[in-house]
């Protein structure tokens, strides 16, 4: 009972124009009741990495397996009942409601393709506004009626109606604010502890993740950079995007301390930089990571990383460490452990 | 503390009523705040706190019908009850604003060159070839890659970060002493969050720029406020230095709000939700606001409207049970 996914490449083509690959050879697997927390800055192909994950996007090359079986893309024909365990959260739940409808009606859409009986519906949705905190004539209302934070809760109440087993949620906790945050957060942890629903989080807040995953890939440029259990991930990064990430996350103590800027922006996936895809913003770049990719290796059992500073190779490190005299203090200096 | 410096600009009671349909809504109430020069001074509170508002209000940008009350004292004159004509000479030019969207907030059609030079033009009345000149040194100033050629091109062209340095850019233009910016980074990627703040933190600190920041996020006001003032439902409940507001926080809402935040620095604790919710203007509850959502409320908060106490100079709060009191 799980989602994985195989070496999975989505390029998008246009006429005329230089296909872009926004997301290139990734394979991911959640098992069911396990939270894993995908991040990265906007263009790194979280987005579209979500989509191929439930269909919404035809892979390119690579495949798509839930519960064993083949996720077929969405296409005019009914989806197999197989994979009606598989459900998503669309990022903007501004957009992803239907404005005309009672978002009663539209949580019922769910049960009524799971087949759930008629009589049961009313119970289950009532159930379901309860879980996720929203009172009991939400039913009967419209979608402007609701705050931002309201309408997130309501598009995760109509994924949960379906009972999927497994939830993709591209940037749930974008529009809310710093409470409502904490209430889905707290949500969704049960409903993966509770009820086995596995869960891949899209998002680019790292901080929020950290709480509620248990494992954690970070992207970048359509490529998976680092992977591992949430905790270390957080606590020791091995890849310095991954620390870049987490040095820029502002901590909130009233003590005046700057997060730690990342110079440069994101590249244009159309035209990734040769070698390593970050090495034009890393303060560790060297000369191999220029020229070469860094390959996903597993640097401890469970956990991931390319990049050429974690190379098994001795030497190739030391290549590195030459232009780089002193990493480790410069890595800790990223992380503003130290700064006032 | 600045305790003894004269704010630039002082705010005092400002009452702010909007209208709505027939009827008067009444959404900031006897809001003071001050922003000294060269500090960031930050009002900080949920969407529907009443702090865009206010900050609309001293900019005199409401819609007509609204009906504001109270002073906001900037270089000897009130900006509540100045005329429009002296406004706009102060709007643009001494106060520059920094909104949130620099998507929408910057026109799509015109270049970036012609939206800075027309501003500095019409505020300093310099030629178009001291415009241009002026315009791309400001380019340079907020780090946008080479400045020449970004002059003339157009706002698409940029990523959001980099419009956001632009927005700023044009903000500097006329030499302001205060900047506001509402909320300046939201929306945009931590690392790309984390530049713009170093470039607001230099504007306070190397040209003694007074900073009024409005944000949602504690993050975000904790890395570069200096003060720090937290509304709720358009009142204040609590005000001081950042480090005394976000580090020992004096107010049941602004504690409810840290607890409900993820803290990088620990993250093990539990994120906890504030119950119920900050209900519409016009239907906010009796006595103090927060009072059906505080977990320490007495009888006497449902009646009572509690007032901004000052417990020493610069610090204030506005909570009648005041439970952290002790252990302060």
């Amino acid at each position: 009972m799980s989602l994985e996914l195989e070496a999975v490449t989505v390029v998008f083509r246009g006429n005329g124009r230089r296909p872009v690959p926004a997301v290139v050879e990734v394979t991911l697997q959640v098992e069911r009741g396990q939270v894993v927390g995908l991040v990265g800055e906007s263009g790194s192909g979280k987005s579209s990495l979500g989509k191929a994950a439930v269909g919404l996007l035809r892979p390119t090359s690579g495949c798509v397996r839930f519960n064993g079986k083949p996720v077929s893309a969405i296409g005019r024909r009914a989806r197999p009942s197989s994979q009606l365990g598989l459900q998503m959260v669309l990022q903007n739940p501004f957009e992803s409601l239907n404005p005309r409808r009672t978002v009663g009606n539209q949580i019922k859409d769910a049960m009524r393709a799971s087949h759930l009986s008629k009589r049961l519906q009313d119970a289950r949705l009532s159930q379901l506004l309860g879980v996720l905190g929203l009172a009991p004539d939400t039913a009967g209302k419209f979608p402007h009626q609701f705050s931002g934070g309201q309408r997130q809760r309501v598009a995760v109440a109509r994924a949960l109606a379906a009972s999927p087993s497994m939830l993709i949620l591209d940037e749930p906790f974008a529009s809310l604010d710093a409470s409502a945050q904490a209430q889905l957060a707290n949500v969704l942890r049960v409903l993966a502890d509770e009820e086995q629903v596995g869960m891949l989080v899209i998002s680019h807040d790292l901080a929020i993740v950290r709480h509620i995953a248990d494992r954690i890939a970070v992207m970048y440029l359509g490529t998976i950079v680092e992977s591992g259990v949430a905790s270390d991930v957080w606590s020791s990064a091995l890849h310095p995007y991954t620390e870049a990430l987490i040095g820029a996350i502002p901590k909130v103590d009233g003590r005046g301390a700057l997060p730690i800027a990342l110079p440069g922006e994101i590249a244009d996936p159309a035209n990734p930089p040769s070698g390593c895809r970050f090495h034009p913003r890393c303060p560790h770049a060297f000369a191999v990571c220029q020229v070469d990719s860094p390959v996903l290796i597993e640097a401890s059992p469970g956990r991931n990383v390319a990049c050429w500073l974690r190379h098994p190779d001795e030497a190739v490190r030391a290549s590195g460490a030459d232009g780089e005299a002193d990493s480790d203090a410069s890595s800790d200096e990223m992380l503003g452990r130290d700064s006032v | 503390m600045e305790v003894g410096d004269e704010p630039l600009l002082k705010v005092r009671s400002m009452n702010v009523k909007l209208a709505a349909r027939n009827r008067l809504i009444s959404v900031v109430e006897k809001v003071d705040f001050d922003v000294f020069e060269g500090k960031v001074s930050g009002i900080a509170g949920e969407s529907g706190s009443g702090k865009t508002v206010s900050m609309m209000a001293i900019l005199g940008l409401l819609p007509h019908g609204s009906i504001v009350s109270g002073h906001a004292f900037y270089g000897g004159q009130d900006l509540l009850v100045s005329s429009e004509k002296r406004l706009a000479k102060v709007r643009g030019k001494e106060i520059a604003l920094i909104m949130q969207d620099p998507h929408s907030s910057l026109h799509p059609m015109l270049s970036v060159g012609v939206q800075l030079s027309d501003h500095v033009r019409h505020h300093l009345k310099l030629s178009r070839e001291d415009a241009r000149e002026h315009s791309i040194d400001l380019l340079h100033q907020v780090r946008i890659p080479n400045p020449a050629a970004s002059f003339t091109a157009y706002p698409h062209q940029f990523s959001g970060g980099m419009r956001q340095r632009i927005a700023i850019a044009i903000a500097l233009a006329c030499g302001p002493k205060i900047i506001i910016a509402d909320e300046p980074t939201t929306g945009l990627d931590v690392t790309v969050q984390a530049g713009i703040l170093h470039l607001l933190r230099e504007l306070g600190e190397r040209r003694g720029l007074a900073i009024l920041l409005i944000t949602h996020d504690l993050g975000v006001m904790s890395a570069i406020a200096d003060r720090v003032t937290i509304m709720y439902a358009g009142r204040v409940v609590e005000t001081g230095t950042a480090e005394d507001v976000i580090g020992s926080p004096r107010h049941p809402y602004t504690a409810a709000l840290l607890a409900a935040l993820p803290h990088p620095e620990r993250p093990e604790t539990d994120l906890v939700p504030i119950p119920g919710q900050l209900g519409p203007p016009g239907l906010r509850p009796s006595g103090c606001a927060f009072h059906p959502r505080c977990q320490y409320a007495k009888s006497q908060c449902s009646s009572v409207v509690p007032d901004l106490v000052e417990v020493r100079p610069g610090r204030s709060h506005a909570c009648l049970v005041d439970p952290f009191m002790a252990t302060l």
